[in-house]
């Protein structure tokens, strides 16, 4: 993500979101880039489970 | 807060009384206040680009009138040129009209063309310089000698340095890298905040609308869709999603958590107001 920023390119916002929550010490995955994925991960951080 | 330009329904057709007759505007009633930063937003076709030439006189309208602090600009026709000083217009990709031999020159162009002393124009161009980034050391270079990005922002300073009452930038950061995005844009929302001057930004994406505007105007078929502040509009995902228009992937994001009870409040559509909620959810602190 840094390394992307660094050359001036873009992540999606879900990505990011992540990742800024990540540097806040929070346990998320890297690299999720779908909607539904970076909701379920943020979900879990409440004890939630994704709705399929 | 007054509004500093309006449209009262505005029609607009190219090509009239012919085969090819389109209509490009459709009874628009539209008020851009004083001092604020509006986005436009809508599809191709849409009606944008030609809603934005209405409103320095680029375009006359069919029907309707435009005022500018409440005078037809039409009013007296050979008057339209100091409407355009007064309302400046840079168009998509403002970069193929630049020609002057250096940076400094071309961005006094307009100023020279108001008639203004050498002094008042060369304090002018250090003025616009300075507030789209444009360093002093590239005053005598050739703008063809700088890069996009900065070919970009001299064209941009050169609408600036007349110092229009409303600045009107029709896709500014189109075919730029992010890098080159958001510094144009963080520029001119820098600018429109310290000046004063009423701002608006013809562009696609909804993310850039969530992070510079204030308002949001939505074309769609030639008419206003939607209109409103910027949590307004993107309170209403359903109804743009229904034109084919999006909200940003963190307010789908927040929406989805909120669906399932997480206590996220305000206006959510930008990474760091995402962030900022979640946070303060997770530490249980009571929302607002």
């Amino acid at each position: 993500m840094e390394e992307l920023r660094r050359v001036g390119l873009d992540v999606p916002q879900g990505t990011a979101l992540l990742y800024e929550l990540t540097r806040e010490g929070l346990a998320l995955p890297a690299g999720l880039t779908d909607v539904s994925d970076c909701a379920a991960a943020l979900l879990s951080l409440f004890g939630e489970v994704r709705d399929e | 807060m007054s509004n500093v330009l309006e449209l009262c329904g505005v029609s607009y057709e190219y090509s009239p009384k012919t085969p090819f007759a389109t209509a490009a505007l459709r009874g628009v009633d539209l008020a851009f206040r004083e001092g604020g930063i509006t986005g436009v937003i809508g599809h191709t076709g849409s009606g944008k680009s030609t809603l934005v030439q209405m409103l320095n006189g680029l375009l006359r309208p069919t029907e309707g009138r435009v005022l500018l602090r409440g005078r037809d600009i039409w009013e007296k026709p050979k008057e339209i040129t100091g409407v355009r000083f007064r309302v400046g217009l840079v168009m998509q990709y403002p970069e193929h009209q630049l020609f002057d031999a250096t940076v400094s020159a071309d961005i006094g162009f307009g100023p020279r063309n108001m008639g203004l002393s050498p002094e008042e124009i060369e304090a002018r161009v250090r003025e616009a310089a300075a507030f789209v980034g444009i360093g002093e050391e590239l005053f005598e270079k050739s703008p063809f000698d700088l890069s996009g990005g900065q070919r970009r922002r001299v064209a941009i300073a050169g609408v600036i340095a007349m110092r229009p009452e409303v600045l009107i930038l029709d896709e500014p950061s189109a075919g730029l890298d992010p890098r080159g995005r958001r510094e144009i844009l963080t520029g001119l929302w820098e600018y429109g905040k310290k000046s004063g001057t009423t701002v608006i930004l013809v562009s696609h994406s909804m993310e850039d609308m969530a992070h510079y505007c204030d308002d949001v105007v939505v074309m769609n078929n030639g008419s206003v869709y939607m209109t409103g502040s910027v949590s307004e509009v993107f309170s209403r995902a359903e109804e743009l999603e229904a034109i084919g228009l999006d909200v940003p992937e963190v307010a789908k994001i927040a929406a989805r958590l909120r669906r399932r009870g997480i206590p996220l409040s305000g206006d959510l559509y930008t990474v760091e107001s995402v962030k900022e909620a979640l946070l303060r959810a997770l530490r249980g602190e009571a929302e607002s």
